[in-house]
């Protein structure tokens, strides 16, 4: 079942002018399959992680997810989308005026109206994993970058997305230790529960990892691929 | 001349295009007040309080003693004349009417409209409020929304405190301070003070606190992904809340008084 269906959907380049932009392509990501991204463009491969996030909007065509077709008519209207969709890229922030357990109890707080700073018992596990359990009162400015992505990840992670979109996953396994291993094996774990993983990374350990489909960004044009 | 008329012209559409702009970011947050929704209310209220604490009791130091100044001063130089004016009358137009809202306004600028465009300036430029969307929160009723009720009730509360500080503050501290013939200072103002005035003056805060929310806000999410231009839009949040605060004053003083 595809999870996300593009049909003649096309992204205009960013405004720093740099890249090709995304031209019209049609193209459905199914659900529990692993995409590795390969370009000639880290900016075409950013875009395009935008797009698929529905942060930049399309410049023509439809954007259909989980059988629904987004309405790019106002931010409002993708509200629902972008909370299942983890979203690991360059761009990726923590809010800045709040401790780490408030990032990542945000999404609670606000859909709950539930105010407690206790973390649910998988979240909690995560940040025990990825080692920020220590830092979870602190806020980032606090705290160094390896921290910080770390929280990030443990944030996307605990969303339990349906999609997850990683550029450069090794920026994001700064600390010290086996991050990288961590993340690949908890990330495993969630594909086999059914989750699609889009990927972008220079760290062959990581994309020897998982077997999927590749999709090629050349000069804007998305194809795809099956690789074993 | 093709040069110059171009020019006019750009610069026009700019400023009708801004004008726009602004009505529409404000009529978002009526929506949103008028909207009463469930979801994040727990999390807006707390923000509405946070608000209302660093705009309002974090500046009761700095207001206070400016409203005591301000009051002393301006009694003590109304008894000089209080042969040939209605002591109480110039207090209460001088006080109620004008200054109060003006003062209060002018500090909010400085301390708060300032600080929400930097905060929120910020938060676009390192791509905070994508992250907010992100996690399916909506930015304008969790950033916007919040800080327009708290600021706007803040203004209300300051020019209320502004008001009583000046004129009983600088009461007592003439009569304390001097040998001024005071009089029947306060019973004059009483008598002069009238309901108009009251709902002027509040009429006065709450628009002033509504402008200055909206035209703080609106710069902060219109920054663009630079980091040199944060100072920049809060350098136009002070320029421009002071100069349509000044607007929004003549306009409402007009309209009840003249």
């Amino acid at each position: 079942m595809a999870l996300i269906e593009l049909k003649d959907y096309a992204l205009k380049p960013e405004k720093t002018g740099k890249g090709n932009g995304i031209t019209p392509l049609t193209l459905n990501l199914e659900q529990g399959v692993v995409y590795f991204l390969k370009t000639d463009s880290a900016n075409d491969a950013h875009l395009f992680f935008k797009g698929l996030a529905t942060l930049a909007y399309p410049a023509s065509g439809l954007y259909t997810y989980n059988g629904e077709t987004l309405d790019f008519s106002d931010y409002r209207r993708l509200l629902w989308a972008k909370k299942t969709m983890g979203y690991l890229t360059s761009d990726t922030a923590l809010i800045s005026n709040r401790s780490i357990r408030e990032n990542l109890i945000l999404g609670r707080s606000y859909f709950e109206n539930d105010l407690s700073l206790a973390l649910d018992s998988e979240t909690m596990a995560l940040c025990v994993t990825f080692g920020i359990e220590r830092v979870l009162d602190q806020r980032p400015a606090n705290l160094g970058v390896p921290d910080n992505k770390c929280a990030m990840m443990v944030r996307e992670i605990a969303k339990k997305p349906k999609i997850m979109l990683l550029e450069y996953p090794e920026e994001f396994c700064l600390s010290e230790g086996n991050s990288l291993e961590v993340l690949i094996e908890t990330i495993k774990k969630k594909i086999d529960l059914g989750m699609t993983l889009v990927f972008l990374t220079y760290e062959e350990d990581f994309s020897r990892c998982f077997s999927g489909k590749t999709l090629t960004i050349s000069e804007g044009k998305v194809r795809e691929t099956v690789e074993s | 001349m093709k040069v110059i008329a171009g020019y006019t012209g750009r610069r026009t559409l700019e400023f009708i295009n801004y004008i726009l702009n602004v009505f529409a970011f404000t009529f978002r947050l009526f929506e949103l007040f008028l909207s009463q929704k469930a979801t994040g209310r727990a999390l807006v209220k707390k923000a509405v309080v946070e608000q209302i604490y660093f705009t309002a009791v974090q500046a009761l130091p700095i207001i206070t003693p400016i409203a005591l100044m301000v009051g002393t001063m301006l009694i003590v130089q109304f008894t000089k004349l209080s042969g040939d004016f209605d002591l109480g009358k110039v207090t209460v137009v001088l006080v109620v009417r004008e200054l109060g809202p003006i003062i209060t306004a002018l500090l909010v600028i400085l301390r708060s409209a300032t600080a929400v465009t930097i905060e929120i300036s910020s938060m676009t430029v390192f791509n905070e409020i994508e992250a907010l969307e992100m996690a399916g929160v909506d930015p304008m009723r969790i950033l916007s929304f919040s800080r327009f009720v708290g600021i706007t009730t803040a203004v209300l509360c300051l020019f209320i405190i502004f008001d009583i500080v000046a004129i009983f503050g600088g009461y007592v501290i003439v009569w304390v301070a001097s040998d001024v013939p005071m009089g029947s200072f306060l019973t004059l103002v009483a008598k002069a003070i009238t309901g108009t005035d009251m709902v002027v003056g509040l009429l006065k805060a709450l628009s002033f606190g509504v402008a200055m929310t909206v035209i703080s806000l609106y710069h902060g999410f219109k920054t663009k992904k630079i980091i040199t231009l944060i100072p920049v839009s809060a350098s136009k949040t002070a320029v421009q809340s002071f100069f349509w605060v000044m607007v929004i004053n003549i306009f409402i003083s007009a309209v009840f008084y003249l």
